[in-house]
């Protein structure tokens, strides 16, 4: 077995590992606490696959910014100490039997497709690297997706403030 | 020389005008600090308005600008005007019941509203997968929060919650779909994608394009809140603010059916025969189980959450009858449905809001009147009677059984809800 | 050798993960977590199309699903804040005035 195949399963078990384990934590903080190791074994993986860029907004986004938003409302609202009665949903029989069948499904299918290959010339590798060739494509092909993307940031915005705005403040102000 | 190159911004221009307009709404709240929803109201008519009248004006034009991703055809002119109708009317329906149910973020309330119909906007103009997914999160997020505006009622936080947590779990399915699309054909654009499929024929046995386009599917059956995937939706109905459920019963389903038609025709149309076998599933299963269901329930928004499904079902026999060579027809059909039933559902909600403030007895004479015509359209008043039939007996000598099947499937289905829409006009 | 397979199965165990925890799990907090699990299974999928098709547009379209993410996170847990403070519980089970 050759480095990258070590290395590939080292990353993939600890990913399925981990993943396994942060959705069946009881307490939410645990979960976070081991979704961060998946997401950072997954920016691992990418460098692998020569997405040097994506692998570091990974960390910065993923892990440095929406898991601690996470953490920083289960810790506001205490939720560190709440229970739900059970872990598991009532229609678990229900699930499980779709989830199985979708696994089947998923991993069988595949593995039974093949890849037709790359369509036309590779697009060619500029010289700045993984992040110059990527800023290339998201400012000229992609830039009506770009500014679209701002407004959804906008309406995420509004959200947070409209809802999470108390009303008892509101009225004193 | 200077080679520059400038985008079409006709093909946007709508969208432009409504993005102004949520700004101007913004500010305007800011500037004046006002409790009262004039304002607002009233900057959000004007800009509809305008960005209406544009895009009648823009109807004829067929182009393409940002290099192709985003397309300005008469097929998206008529949806963007069902939109912008959908919009107004539920503009007219909200200051009021907005006002009463003291929702203090009116100006948020109405820029939320624009940016859902913006994402509506994209949905049926986008030509390309990355446009698509944008829009549609930009639709559905506007809504998540629309559906959880009544912040101290705790069914609107349910209803908010519950449409969440259903429409991320439908968007993962739909974006496992699509890289599949892309891994498949190398691009994500619909063009390239048909193109490639076309090319090389040997693409159509492939398991991997078959699992995409069907996550695709699942991911689109749970936003139209087909069957199998739908019991999100009564709930989140019941719960949201009744005007906010007038909105969402039209206008974000009619944008769902623009992309999906727009993913099959353009980039999925050697697929064919996969789809019609799923459509006609989802059509009959949905028409039948619907309607079924809408005769127990007992409170009249749920009962009209279990109609719009059943129109969905209708809807999906359009898909069906399209494969057998007559798409234009059946999917302009279809067209013809989506904006009768828009304006039939947000009249029935609106009615419904009125009553709820006045009762039958205290309100306006007229308003039983106003109610059966509206709720006629569950008997199939104009909307089916015109197009639907048209279209399955223009293809029912070329297709035979399943479209037979289906809409044989649609008149057994449809005597329940004639009993339901006798009982609500007896009501009266 | 490791092939795009490998990569495509382990995205898929990823995404079905995700799939399970938003079916089986109670807590809305896990559910959130377990839909970017789905999302992140996705990225890898995209990400190792676009390595094997030698074409950024797959590394793009991971961008804008991250930035999706983003703001989904921060609409999800602005209504459980809200809920919370309207209900006091973070379990689906108990958010069942309506039928779930």
């Amino acid at each position: 077995m050759g480095l990258e195949s070590i290395l590939f399963y080292y990353f993939a078990i600890v990913i399925v590992a981990t993943a396994a384990l942060a959705v069946s934590r009881r307490n939410p903080v645990y979960a976070v606490l081991f979704l961060l190791p998946c997401l950072v074994h997954i920016a691992g993986l990418w460098l692998f696959l020569g997405a040097e860029f994506l692998a570091a907004i990974q960390i910065i986004i993923y892990t440095g910014a929406i898991m601690v938003l996470y953490l920083f409302v289960i810790f506001i609202l205490d939720l560190g100490s709440f229970r739900t009665k059970r872990i598991i949903h009532q229609q678990k029989s229900l699930a499980i039997a779709g989830g199985l069948a979708l696994i089947v499904q998923l991993v069988v299918l595949t593995i039974a497709s093949t890849f037709p290959g790359p369509f036309g010339p590779p697009q060619e590798v500029v010289s700045g690297g993984n992040t110059q060739a990527v800023g290339g494509v998201l400012y000229t092909d992609f830039l009506f997706p770009f500014e679209l993307a701002s407004l959804v940031l906008l309406v995420a915005i509004f959200g947070a403030v409209v809802l999470a705005r108390k009303e008892s403040e509101e009225t004193s102000s | 020389m200077l080679n520059i190159l400038v985008p079409d911004f006709r093909v946007i221009a709508p969208e432009l005008i409504l993005v102004g307009t949520t700004f101007a709404i913004i500010l305007w709240e800011m500037i004046t600090r006002t409790r009262r929803h004039v304002g607002s109201v009233l900057l959000a008519t004007v800009g509809t308005i305008i960005a209406l009248a544009v895009t009648a004006g823009l109807s004829q034009l067929n182009i393409s600008t940002f290099g192709d991703s985003v397309v300005l055809d008469p097929f998206a002119s008529f949806f963007k005007m069902i939109f912008l109708l959908g919009l107004l009317l539920t503009i007219a329906i909200s200051s009021r019941y907005i006002d009463e149910g003291e929702v203090r973020e009116h100006a948020e309330y109405y820029a939320l509203l624009i940016l859902a119909v913006v994402g509506m906007m994209v949905l049926a103009t986008g030509r390309e997968l990355v446009t698509l997914f944008l829009g549609l999160e930009l639709m559905s997020m506007s809504l998540y929060i629309l559906a959880g505006i009544f912040k101290t009622d705790p069914r609107s936080n349910e209803a908010s919650m519950k449409y969440f947590i259903l429409g991320s779990f439908a968007t993962g399915f739909m974006l496992f779909g699509m890289s599949y699309i892309y891994g498949m054909t190398g691009s994500t654009h619909l063009r390239v994608i048909g193109r490639v499929i076309s090319e090389n024929p040997g693409l159509l046995a492939n398991k991997g394009l078959l699992l995409g386009l069907f996550m695709l599917l699942v991911g689109f059956a749970f936003k139209i809140s087909a069957v199998p995937f739908h019991q999100w939706t009564p709930d989140v109905y019941e719960g949201a603010p009744t005007s906010v459920t007038a909105f969402m019963a039209a206008g974000p389903k009619a944008a769902a059916f623009a992309a999906l038609i727009r993913v099959l025709m353009e980039a999925l149309p050697q697929m064919k025969g996969d789809w019609e076998l799923l459509f006609t599933i989802l059509a009959v299963v949905t028409m039948t189980l619907a309607n079924l269901v809408a005769l127990s329930q007992d409170s009249v928004k749920r009962m009209l959450a279990y109609s719009s499904i059943a129109h969905v079902g209708y809807i999906l026999i359009g898909f069906v009858a399209s494969v057998g060579g007559h798409a234009d027809r059946a999917f302009s059909a279809v067209m013809f449905y989506l904006l009768a039933y828009t304006f039939m559902n947000t009249g029935a909600f609106a009615i419904l809001i009125f009553l709820t403030s006045r009762g039958f007895h205290a309100g306006h004479p007229w308003a039983p009147w106003q109610c059966s015509f509206f709720c006629s359209h569950w008997r199939g008043f104009p909307p089916r009677q015109v197009s639907q039939p048209s279209c399955l007996y223009s293809t029912l000598p070329s297709r035979g059984s399943t479209i037979f099947w289906s809409s044989s499937a649609s008149l057994t289905a449809r005597s329940p809800r004639i009993i339901i829409s006798g009982s609500s006009s007896t009501c009266t | 050798m490791i092939t795009l397979t490998h990569y495509l199965v382990l995205a898929s165990i990823v995404f079905l993960i995700g799939v399970m925890g938003v079916l089986l799990r109670r807590n809305v907090i896990i559910i959130l977590l377990s839909i970017e699990l789905m999302l992140n299974g996705v990225n890898i999928n995209l990400v190792a199309f676009s390595h094997y098709l030698q074409n950024m547009t797959g590394q793009v379209f991971v961008f804008f699903v991250m930035t999706v993410a983003a703001a989904e996170a921060a609409i999800g847990l602005a209504i459980v804040v809200v809920l919370f403070r309207n209900r006091e519980t973070v379990d689906v089970d108990e958010i069942s005035l309506m039928k779930w």
